[in-house]
């Protein structure tokens, strides 16, 4: 427990809360990271980034984030592992709490990312390693010449069913009920992919097989013979602790936030993949300098 | 005993398991480990002739014995002594 009363709280320590404390604490702002889980985010599962200016022969998504954490090292952001489990607006303080206790700030910037989610289907936890993968860029080359399922609905999804089709000798589509959840610029592709087979509008009932993966059971009744299983579903992190603060996200769970990064609650302020815009590396970063800057002139109303 | 560890270099976990396997490599000398890179052709294949499919597994005298992530030294010492037939 502490009583130092920060200006500027950020839960999450990947590159939209990196860049919101680099800003913060270069700008002389008392900062306070908190990362339960890995300083970096899910940038850290990224082999390789051509797209992050700055760096023409591309970088490591590790390396990437080192770089981050380095230059919020130097301008003196605290950085605390600690779990995010509830948060409370008292007006001009904001109190966020954690398994080791509670921290009180002038302003919080929200950058919790998404996190991965389990289908939750019978034989998804029997199967994990036998067929059932979280990673097509890890696992997908064992799965040359035979034939997947990739279950989900973001965009990670769509780009592994093409990184997929490269080496299967067939890839079923399973966006889910709702369909994809974007417009996404790879999915006229997939439709003239002869190795695509788009399946929208059913969900995964039940994955089974023998020792390994032998196949799918849709809810319409459909039964698919698939080799591996590759679920990518994503959600934005934390989603109840938001709704318990009252803070107001679409039914997706992405944050809602104004043009300068705000909530709907005035000094809490929400940057990068929890408010689901971009979902970039460098999107997520321009909206955690946003956000800071916004939580600055905040801060200077607070006595 | 010949205990293979099948990684792979975008694996977010595989850096931690090598840790891991190579810290239980350096106390049992009498037995042989291996890294198996699956992203070569010599190392997916030998992958799929065990049955693997994903990363990192741990695999002793050619048997599966640890799918994926976390595990510790000691996991893995178990894994190894109970195929110790």
């Amino acid at each position: 427990m502490t009583e130092d009363i920060y200006d500027v709280i950020i839960v999450g320590g990947g590159p939209a809360g990196l860049t919101a404390a680099l800003y913060a604490a270069r700008h002389n702002l008392k900062t306070l990271v908190l990362e339960g889980i890995k300083v970096g985010g899910r940038a850290l599962d990224a082999h390789w980034v051509d797209n992050y200016p700055g760096f023409p022969e591309g970088i490591s998504g590790p390396d990437l984030m080192q770089k981050f954490i380095e230059q919020v090292d130097r301008f003196g952001a605290e950085v605390r592992h600690e779990t995010v489990i509830g948060l409370s607006d008292f007006g001009d303080l904001k109190m966020v709490s954690t398994r080791q206790g509670y921290h009180q700030g002038k302003a919080i910037i929200l950058a919790t990312g998404v996190n991965r989610r389990q289908l939750s289907v019978p034989g998804e936890n029997e199967f994990k390693g036998r067929g059932v993968s979280y990673c097509a860029v890890c696992d997908g080359p064992f799965f040359k010449d035979k034939t997947v399922a990739v279950v989900g609905e973001g965009h990670e999804a769509v780009h592994d069913i093409e990184l997929l089709a490269e080496n299967a000798s067939k890839v079923y589509a399973l966006p889910g009920k709702k369909g994809y959840s974007g417009d996404f610029p790879e999915i006229p592709r997939l439709r003239s992919n002869p190795k695509v087979e788009l399946l929208e509008g059913k969900a995964v009932k039940e994955i089974n097989g023998l020792g390994l993966v032998k196949g799918l059971k849709l809810d319409d009744g459909t039964e698919l013979d698939v080799d591996g299983v590759f679920i990518i579903l994503e959600r934005v992190s934390t989603t109840s602790l938001l709704q318990d603060a009252g803070i107001v996200t679409d039914a997706g769970g992405c944050i809602m936030v104004d043009d300068d990064g705000m909530t709907n609650i005035k000094g809490i302020y929400a940057a990068g993949d929890c408010s689901c815009r971009g979902m970039q590396i460098v999107t997520a970063t321009g909206m955690g300098a946003k956000a800071a800057l916004a939580a600055m002139k905040h801060v200077k109303t607070v006595k | 005993m010949k205990v293979e560890l099948f990684l792979s270099p975008v694996c977010p976990h595989c850096p931690a398991a090598r840790k891991v396997f190579f810290a239980v490599a350096d106390r049992r000398t009498g037995d042989s480990f291996e890294e198996v890179n699956t992203y070569t052709d010599a190392g997916i294949e030998r992958g799929m002739s065990l049955q693997v499919m994903a990363v990192p597994t741990v695999a002793v005298d050619g048997v599966i014995k640890i799918v994926g992530w976390p595990f510790d030294e000691a996991d893995l010492e178990n894994a190894i002594d109970g195929s110790v037939k």
